[in-house]
């Protein structure tokens, strides 16, 4: 077991890699009562193409798959899953973005019970013929619930204007269509597939003895029949650069219009290189877009947005984005001024005390985040099934330059890449 | 000076108190100041007043200073809103600062502490008066919070269904009030509101973080605005335990998904010999994913994705909902009032009961490592009158028995049935009273 000390963020970390595979970390939080462990495989929504590792023949399952196969794993052949953790005291839950599908529970009594648990029903698959035709209902119904949130439709149109071809481009949940063709038998080849220890890691964060997590998850991860030596083969369509559409409009019973301007990122990166990427991105977002900005001023005072207006940066290895908008009275006038000031920094750059000012603001940001078992833990696992480390985002963040910024700025902001996605009030 | 729930308490002036828990557990220090008001007094003009304040302050005049001032302090955020908690509206400022010691920065306390007073208490004012460009910014956004209701179903279903069930209660109404009230506000109305709110609602201020608590008191003192009369008593939430006739209401959109919501009359506040029994008794009903509604809804019936239930100690209420397809509205009214009555006629498993005491004491517990959520803890306390420590919680849920679970769910009365839903679900629900 190693340990890695953050003095910044007074934090230390243990790490461990099992010899199933398994990578574990633990982070020890004396005087906490919450103990949170999340367990979770390299394995999202966008991983629907891929090579069997028992034919070696490509597959391509239906889409919503690593969702379905998420709300399955919770059911067992005796005891339900929930009723165990419950006996423990302690509360389940997953959830499926399009790259990871993470397992956890968080509980004050009875730890080393609920890990087992956890470690042991996660590795237990029960799929019937009945349980998954009983699953689609429910599922529907989830997917229902968000077709009626005007949030979520306008991020999940955006993504269809921005990509042609990747799978990002679909809801994690899938279709109703696309449940409904799910056999057993593809959620059986999937599981096979990524839920190997090799793809896979835990993090535990509590008041805890790293030793002893080590130890039990030693004894209670199956060793796997092959080792994952080669790695998964996933297959990824290639996206082009150029956008899919400029615009993309949906009506809904809304009070007033919702508009999410979408820019297209080409080129993450990986690693160090795809934090990087984010952190200075996030910089860009608080300099152009943000509070402290005269765009920001200059829209909340003629009532274009309110308070919640924002961006965003989200980067994977397969695809990047940023997204900004709100609600609005009038969205060609907010987009129209939006675009202009875009241009008008591309021409002419920033204020660099400016730039330096929101640095200082996201080094003290982020810091206030640790005071979150759940974001330490599920970021943590983000960034390591990146390729990199939240740790290192402290240390990226304060050697990021004014220069830096101004060099992202022109490759990212670049207005041929930008998509507008409208949800408007119905009959208007 | 009192100790409750790690906070040590200090009366500041009449009307005024100070909530401070040092605690070496955190990395951020968290200050909340909440002003106190009668949810059906004035209830627009008190929503906008966190707003208006915070548009631009006496040492910080414009929106755009505030947030220059918030990055200097390394990215400290504030957020000003209205709460609800039974009949009362709550008027919140939040300031969330890292704690100085990771950034060297000795004087960050006190320039938090400022702040936060500057935008509770001290409002830019022009000739005396709130500035009108503000003001008229301000309500023209409240206008479209007000309207935005409709954007989100689950939020707009609760509404509807809090003005059908409290009809004539301070508790239908809408946490920001009406548009026709906010229309009637001018800068001058609104003035004179604020310094009657200002000097006389009761006001408690929270500060949680590793800090020592007199110097939070010393830093804290000479901001505080004078009190200008008689602290106001605010009178305690409308409980009802009857129930005439049951209501039901069906409204139509064109939407993907019904929402269907069950209002119960218990009855039951913190001041209740049952209230702890009825804290178990709604867990094992609809608190958990191993509850009734869940397993009987979701899991068996594959009606829904989610179904749970909600228990409201400050009204007597219990409120029971479920997102289902609007075809199976009928199906879904029924399981869920055959779940209650399967609870009040004692069908509760030794399993059930073990698991949801457990459940609501670890929640209780967690709820101890969140400054925000041992703020938000105390606050609902001081509005019920009556603040329990965790300890004192967790003592009492692990001594509810199954027939103390029992005799509060059979104060359970139905109330109001309320669905939204869209034309397919047009039919209506028939004899739907349980009793």
């Amino acid at each position: 077991m190693s340990t890695l000390s953050n003095t910044h963020l007074q934090e230390t970390l243990h790490y461990c890699k099992l010899p199933q595979g398994l990578e574990v970390f633990v982070l020890p939080r004396p005087g906490f009562q919450k103990k949170y462990a999340v367990y979770s495989t390299k394995y999202g929504a966008i991983d629907s193409e891929f090579v069997d590792p028992s034919t070696g023949q490509r597959v391509k399952v239906p889409d919503g798959i690593a969702h379905f196969l998420e709300h399955k794993l919770f059911e067992s052949e005796d005891r339900p899953v929930f009723d165990r953790f419950a006996e423990l005291g302690a509360a389940a839950n997953a959830y499926t973005s399009n790259t990871i599908t993470s397992y956890l529970f968080s509980g004050t009594d009875m730890f080393t019970e609920a890990l087992v648990t956890l470690l042991e029903f996660v590795q237990t698959p029960y799929l019937t013929d009945a349980n998954v035709a009983k699953e689609k209902g429910i599922i529907e119904q989830e997917l229902r619930m968000y077709a009626d949130s005007p949030g979520r439709r306008v991020y999940s149109n955006l993504l269809q204007a921005l990509y042609q071809k990747n799978p990002v481009r679909i809801e994690v949940g899938g279709t109703v269509e696309s449940i409904y063709q799910i056999t057993k038998e593809d959620l059986l080849l999937c599981y096979r597939t990524f839920y190997h220890p090799g793809n896979m890691a835990l993090f535990v964060i509590g008041d805890v003895n790293p030793q002893a997590v080590v130890e039990l998850a030693a004894a209670h991860v199956r060793q796997p029949e092959n080792p994952l030596d080669q790695g998964i083969e996933r297959i990824y369509p290639e996206e082009p650069d150029e956008i899919n559409q400029e615009r993309i409009i949906e009506e809904m019973v809304v009070s007033r219009p919702l508009v999410y301007l979408g820019l297209k990122d080409n080129s993450p990166g990986e690693g160090l290189e795809l934090l990087r990427q984010t952190v200075v991105t996030n910089l860009l977002h608080k300099v152009v877009f943000g509070p402290t900005s005269s765009l920001y001023t200059e829209l909340y005072e003629a009532g274009l947005i309110d308070d919640g207006f924002g961006a965003f940066y989200t980067a994977e290895p397969q695809y990047g984005f940023t997204m900004l908008g709100g609600e609005t009275t009038d969205p060609e006038g907010l987009i129209e001024k939006i675009k202009g000031d875009l241009e008008d920094k591309l021409a002419r750059g920033f204020d660099h005390d400016a730039f330096l000012r929101v640095k200082r603001q996201a080094i003290g940001e982020f810091l206030q985040a640790f005071d979150s078992l759940e974001f330490i833990a599920n970021n943590y696992i983000r960034y390591h099934f990146r390729g990199t480390s939240l740790f290192d985002y402290l240390s990226v963040l304060e050697g990021i330059t004014p220069e830096d910024g101004e060099q992202r700025l022109k490759q990212h902001f670049a207005p041929d890449n930008m998509a507008v996605s409208l949800v408007l009030p119905k009959g208007q | 000076m009192k100790t409750k729930m790690g906070f040590v308490s200090h009366q500041l002036q009449d009307g005024v108190k100070l909530w401070v828990w040092p605690t070496p557990k955190f990395k951020n220090v968290s200050i909340k100041i909440v002003l106190h008001r009668h949810l059906a007094d004035n209830t627009a003009a008190s929503a906008l007043l966190p707003f208006v304040n915070a548009r631009g302050t006496e040492q910080w005049g414009t929106t755009r200073e505030i947030a220059l001032r918030m990055a200097d302090l390394y990215g400290t955020r504030h957020g000003s809103d209205v709460m609800k908690i039974g009949e009362q509206q709550l008027i919140t400022t939040e300031v969330l600062t890292v704690n100085p010691k990771y950034v060297s920065e000795p004087g960050l306390l006190a320039a938090a502490l400022s702040m936060a007073a500057q935008l509770a208490f001290y409002p830019r004012m022009e000739r005396g008066q709130f500035i009108d460009e503000y003001l008229d910014q301000e309500k023209a956004l409240m206008r479209q919070r007000i309207a935005a209701v409709i954007n989100d179903k689950r939020g707009y279903a609760h509404q509807r269904f809090n003005e059908a069930m409290y009809a004539t209660e301070a508790a239908s109404r809408y946490k920001y009030g009406t548009i026709e009230e906010l229309e009637v506000v001018t800068s001058s109305s609104l003035t004179e509101h604020w310094q009657r709110v200002r000097g006389t609602a009761p006001i408690n201020v929270f500060v949680v973080g590793d800090i020592q608590a007199d110097e939070v008191v010393d830093l804290l003192l000479p901001l505080l605005p004078p009190r200008t009369g008689t602290t106001e008593s605010i009178p305690p939430a409308v409980v009802k335990s009857t129930v005439a006739e049951v209501k039901e209401v069906i409204e139509h959109q064109p939407i993907n998904q019904a929402i269907l919501l069950l209002g119960y009359r218990t009855g039951i506040t913190v001041a209740d010999p049952l209230y702890f029994a009825a804290l178990v008794a709604n867990g094992i009903l609809g608190g958990f994913p191993h509850s009734k509604l869940f397993v009987n809804v979701r899991e068996k019936a594959s009606l829904a994705y989610y179904a749970s239930s909600n228990l409201n100690t400050t009204k007597g209420t219990l409120v029971a909902t479920a997102g289902i397809d609007p075809q199976n509205y009928r199906r879904a009214v029924e399981i869920i009032t055959d779940q209650v009555a399967s609870l009040q006629g004692g069908e509760i498993t030794e399993a059930e009961l073990s698991a949801t005491k457990k459940g609501l004491i670890n929640q209780l517990k967690s709820a101890g490592d969140s400054a925000g959520l041992v703020i938000d803890r105390t606050v609902a306390g001081i509005v019920r009158g009556k603040i329990l420590s965790i300890d004192e919680m967790v003592r009492g849920i692990e001594s509810v028995t199954k027939d103390e679970a029992v005799a509060a769910a059979q104060r359970f009365l139905l109330d109001t049935v309320y669905c939204l839903t869209n034309q397919e679900g047009r039919e209506k629900g028939e004899n739907i009273n349980p009793q």
